[in-house]
């Protein structure tokens, strides 16, 4: 690495904890909203307008790859879509304009009575030959309306139905969420919340977790060649395909840290950083506070291979796969606890992630039994998460000529895609299918809140 | 069994000086910390009260450096790289790794540059202890040039703190020369793994990988840190009452690390010659049980400072010391403890022996109601980073295939054949084999 690209790369870096810090963030186009950091839902719902749109989505490594996605009146072209986030009950609609040079269908695994222009979606065959899972938007201009009624709650996609070995792994894709609701006194459908007002994700509530902490990994991955060949309009050799991004919610690491919107990612709006505030046991001073929920992570998965995903410090608790809950208050429990969370090709995962601070090491009431090697000792990288202090909420001496990216004394882990070749930008390691998880002391004025 | 760990040592009755100790300090066990709630993605799990008390550690010096091994000789060449030509007699492949070095002198530690074994050490551990691993750096004996870090990444260690994750970006990692003790206190039983996060998919690729596991509490006599013991049937001798998870209905006679890995064996010449390698691209060449590829894997355990002689299978496996032979008695309950730190996934199966799945990732299959979710199968499935804990019964005697029924994985570079994953399963008469009383 050349120092040209350390002072880039730090000073990148750099905006993204002062972006922490701020909860706004400018943006070349107009932003969808101003949330910094967890699922970013586009306004609207559950009535939304979608053109297939074409635009470059950059790499941490300087490449710049010509990609499709969407785009909406809110938001010129990103990738992925945009996240479809409606209540349980709701009746759907979705106009999709396809501006592409060919044409193009969405799909919706998992949701049943699905219309186009107000008939069934059903597969196009043409001459004995399937040509589209779904009714088209032709080439060009055209344009469908899909329509369904959200009637599960749950974590699910839609896709490309048209060529959709080519067309998702360009970029249309994105995530579908539905929320539980319940029906009042009235007989009006509410959003689900468990006894304490938690929203649920689903109707258990054992699905329930702490608000706002509500996450979206949606995993893909882009091979260079097929990109410049559609660029380019060259036919492709499929045989020679080979992945050399992985990416999370449309961005690689170190990229997928930063927050929802960064101005220097207008193509990618969507981050993907875990953010939670430790569990404090029973007994301790600051009981109060800290996050009494779990987060929730809503995985998806669109590359053609099982995605293996690892978050580092703790188990995750396994409440949903394909938008059908584990939990389920007639049905034995089937959820699961998982330090790798296995998400099959084109599935979605649901799952729980908290941290709970168990030894409560603190400098002077319970220091760690074994001694820290002062950071001379040690190899800290050039740019690092860590507060040079193994204790929460408190932060040591920076050696020089290292930046760090720590606001507050906070703890990082790292969460990536375990089959490491994932975990690569075109071959270079620490990149790729990776974002970090965010742990917050409970009790830091510092922090800044979330 | 070569026994790395030491952790039980009990090979010649059950009461070992250090269980004398543990017995001892039990009416001292309240100065530690009891009672650890912990969680896992918010469900409360009883972590049983475990405590933990200054005599009631363990110890363990790692050291991390490179070395040579040896793939099966008769398999396919990839010309140009495999058998690497900067091998020395009889090795064939550089790789990076762990050494087990506790106890050695610092003059000691220092000779082992140069000298990696693959897979790690297989580190056994029991609930409750407090753990402190210290990890040494050699440096690369074959690559002067590099001055890479190294770590151990306790791989799902639960409500782990950066500092004691080995994740460099999030904390800090052993230059060559120098030394991080990290501390571990386990709450929850199961079979993990571990490796070096330095470089993560190239140090991983190299060999820095092993199996390590938690056994539980319910190990012990209710109130103190004895071991449970039993006589057997039959002949009445004396060996351990283990169990998988603290639930009586996972009790086994007799467990085996079974560590899934793979490697390409052109990333390894590359980083022996030094070339760069495209992490990006991984295409297999030896899928490895426990470091190494059959027929390899049914040879007994070696030791990586025994002097064998020269072109001895000794000699030649003491760097992959570890046999992935397994022998029972019949009707015994074998725990295979399978974990994987390679990058595709494999389907292992036990020949016409049904197999109960009973944990996944150090967790018991049990949901939030305490409903049993353990299932029986034929096929263990399972990708990178994950783990599963298996229960057979030794069935007739006899010698049955354990392998990869992933055909493709059972292949030597791609060679004709039977290579690759694949070991076998032993299975004696009754009382034949003594009680097991170390892994």
């Amino acid at each position: 690495m050349n120092l040209t690209r350390i002072t880039a790369f730090t000073a990148g870096l750099a905006c993204v904890a002062a972006a922490l810090v701020s909860t706004s963030v400018g943006s070349a186009s107009a932003a969808p909203t101003a949330s910094s950091e967890g699922i970013l839902c586009q306004p609207g719902g559950p009535t939304f307008t979608m053109s297939t749109a074409t635009g470059h989505i950059s790499m941490p490594d300087g490449n710049v790859l010509f990609s499709w996605g969407f785009s909406t009146d809110t938001h010129g072209f990103e990738l992925p879509g945009p996240a479809l986030c409606v209540n349980q009950g709701d009746n759907v609609t979705i106009t999709l304009t396809n501006t592409l040079d060919e044409d193009t269908s969405l799909v919706f695994p998992g949701q049943s009575g699905v219309l186009a222009d107000g008939q069934p979606s059903l597969p196009v065959v043409n001459a004995g030959k399937v040509t589209s899972l779904a009714p088209v938007a032709t080439k060009n201009g055209g344009s469908v309306t899909y329509q369904f009624v959200a009637d599960a709650p749950g974590t699910y996609l839609y896709q490309s139905g048209t060529d959709p070995a080519k067309q998702v792994e360009m970029g249309l894709y994105g995530a579908i969420i539905v929320r539980p609701t319940t029906k009042d006194a009235a007989g009006i459908p509410q959003l689900t919340k468990d006894a304490n007002g938690n929203p649920q994700a689903y109707g258990d509530p054992r699905t329930a977790y702490q608000p706002t902490r509500e996450f979206l990994h949606i995993l893909s991955q882009v091979d260079p060649k097929l990109h410049l060949a559609v660029e380019q309009k060259k036919p492709f050799d499929w045989s020679s395909y080979s992945a050399k991004y992985f990416l999370i919610n449309g961005r690689s690491a170190p990229d997928s840290v930063s927050p929802n919107n960064a101005s220097w990612l207008p193509s990618q709006p969507q981050g993907s950083m875990v953010h939670v505030t430790e569990q404090v046991q029973p007994g301790v001073a600051r009981t109060a506070l800290g996050d009494k929920m779990p987060a929730l992570v809503r995985y998806i998965n669109v590359m053609p291979t099982d995605a293996a995903f690892h978050p580092h410090g703790n188990t995750e608790r396994v409440i949903a796969e394909d938008g059908a809950s584990l939990d389920n208050a007639t049905l034995p429990d089937s959820s699961y606890g998982k330090f790798l969370v296995d998400v099959g090709s084109n599935r979605t995962v649901d799952a729980l992630f908290a941290w709970t601070n168990v030894e409560n090491y603190d400098p002077v009431a319970n220091p760690v039994p074994v001694q820290i090697a002062p950071f001379q000792d040690v190899l800290t990288s050039a740019s690092t998460w860590y507060a040079m202090s193994p204790y929460l909420g408190q932060t040591g001496e920076l050696p020089a000529g290292i930046a760090s990216m720590n606001v507050c004394g906070e703890y990082y882990h790292m969460a990536h895609n375990h089959a490491l070749q994932f975990a690569t930008n075109y071959g270079a390691s620490f990149g790729g299918q990776m974002t970090l998880i965010r742990i917050d002391p409970a009790d830091s004025l510092l922090c800044p809140a979330s | 069994m070569n026994d790395e760990n030491a952790v039980s040592g009990t090979r010649s009755g059950l009461i070992s000086r250090r269980n004398l100790l543990r017995a001892g300090v039990v009416g001292a066990a309240g100065v530690g910390i009891a009672g650890v709630a912990a969680s896992k993605g918010g469900l409360a799990i009883a972590a049983g009260g475990a405590t933990y008390d200054a005599t009631h550690t363990r110890e363990v010096h790692l050291a991390a450096t490179d070395g040579w091994v040896t793939m099966p000789k008769n398999a396919k060449p990839i010309t140009g790289f495999w058998p690497d030509e900067l091998a020395p007699n009889p090795y064939n492949m550089y790789v990076f790794g762990f050494r087990n070095v506790s106890g050695m002198i610092d003059s000691d530690v220092i000779a082992q540059r140069g000298l990696a074994q693959i897979s790690a050490p297989t580190l056994a551990f029991d609930q409750g202890t407090e753990i402190r691993v210290t990890l040494t750096n050699l440096g690369l004996s074959q690559r002067p040039d590099l001055v890479d870090g190294h770590t151990m990444h306790w791989h799902g260690f639960n409500n782990a703190i950066p500092i004691f994750d080995g994740v460099p970006e999030m904390s800090a990692s052993v230059p060559i020369g120098k030394s991080i003790t990290y501390l571990y206190r386990p709450t929850d039983p199961g079979t993990y793994m571990y490796h070096c996060h330095f470089e993560d998919v190239e140090h991983v690729q190299m060999g820095m990988t092993g199996l390590l596991f938690v056994r539980p509490e319910l190990n012990y006599l209710p109130g103190t840190l004895t071991q449970k013991t039993k006589a057997r049937a039959g002949d009445g001798l004396i060996q351990p009452v283990r169990y998988v998870f603290n639930d009586t209905a996972t009790e086994y006679d007799r467990e085996f690390p079974l560590f899934l890995s793979e490697n390409m064996p052109e990333d390894h010449w590359r980083d022996a010659h030094i070339q760069i390698s495209d992490w990006a691209y991984y295409h297999p060449g030896f899928s490895l049980f426990n470091g190494r590829a059959f027929p390899d894997t049914i040879e007994p355990d070696f030791d990586p400072m025994t002097d064998y002689a020269a072109a001895s299978v000794g000699e030649r496996l003491k760097y992959q010391p570890r046999s992935s032979l397994i022998e029972a008695n019949v009707g015994e309950t074998v725990l295979l403890r399978v974990a994987h730190l390679g990058s595709v996934r494999h389907t292992i199966t036990v020949d016409g022996i049904p197999l109960h799945v009973v944990g996944a990732d150090a967790s018991q299959l049990k949901g939030a109601d305490n409903h049993d979710n353990s299932f029986v199968t034929n096929s263990v499935d399972l990708g990178p980073g994950e783990s599963r804990d298996v229960l057979f019964t030794a069935p007739a005697a006899g010698t049955y295939l354990i392998y990869d029924r992933n055909f493709m994985n059972l292949s030597n570079n791609g060679g004709g054949g039977y290579g690759g994953m694949l070991t076998h399963l032993v299975v004696h008469p009754a009382g034949q084999l003594a009680p097991q009383t170390a892994v």
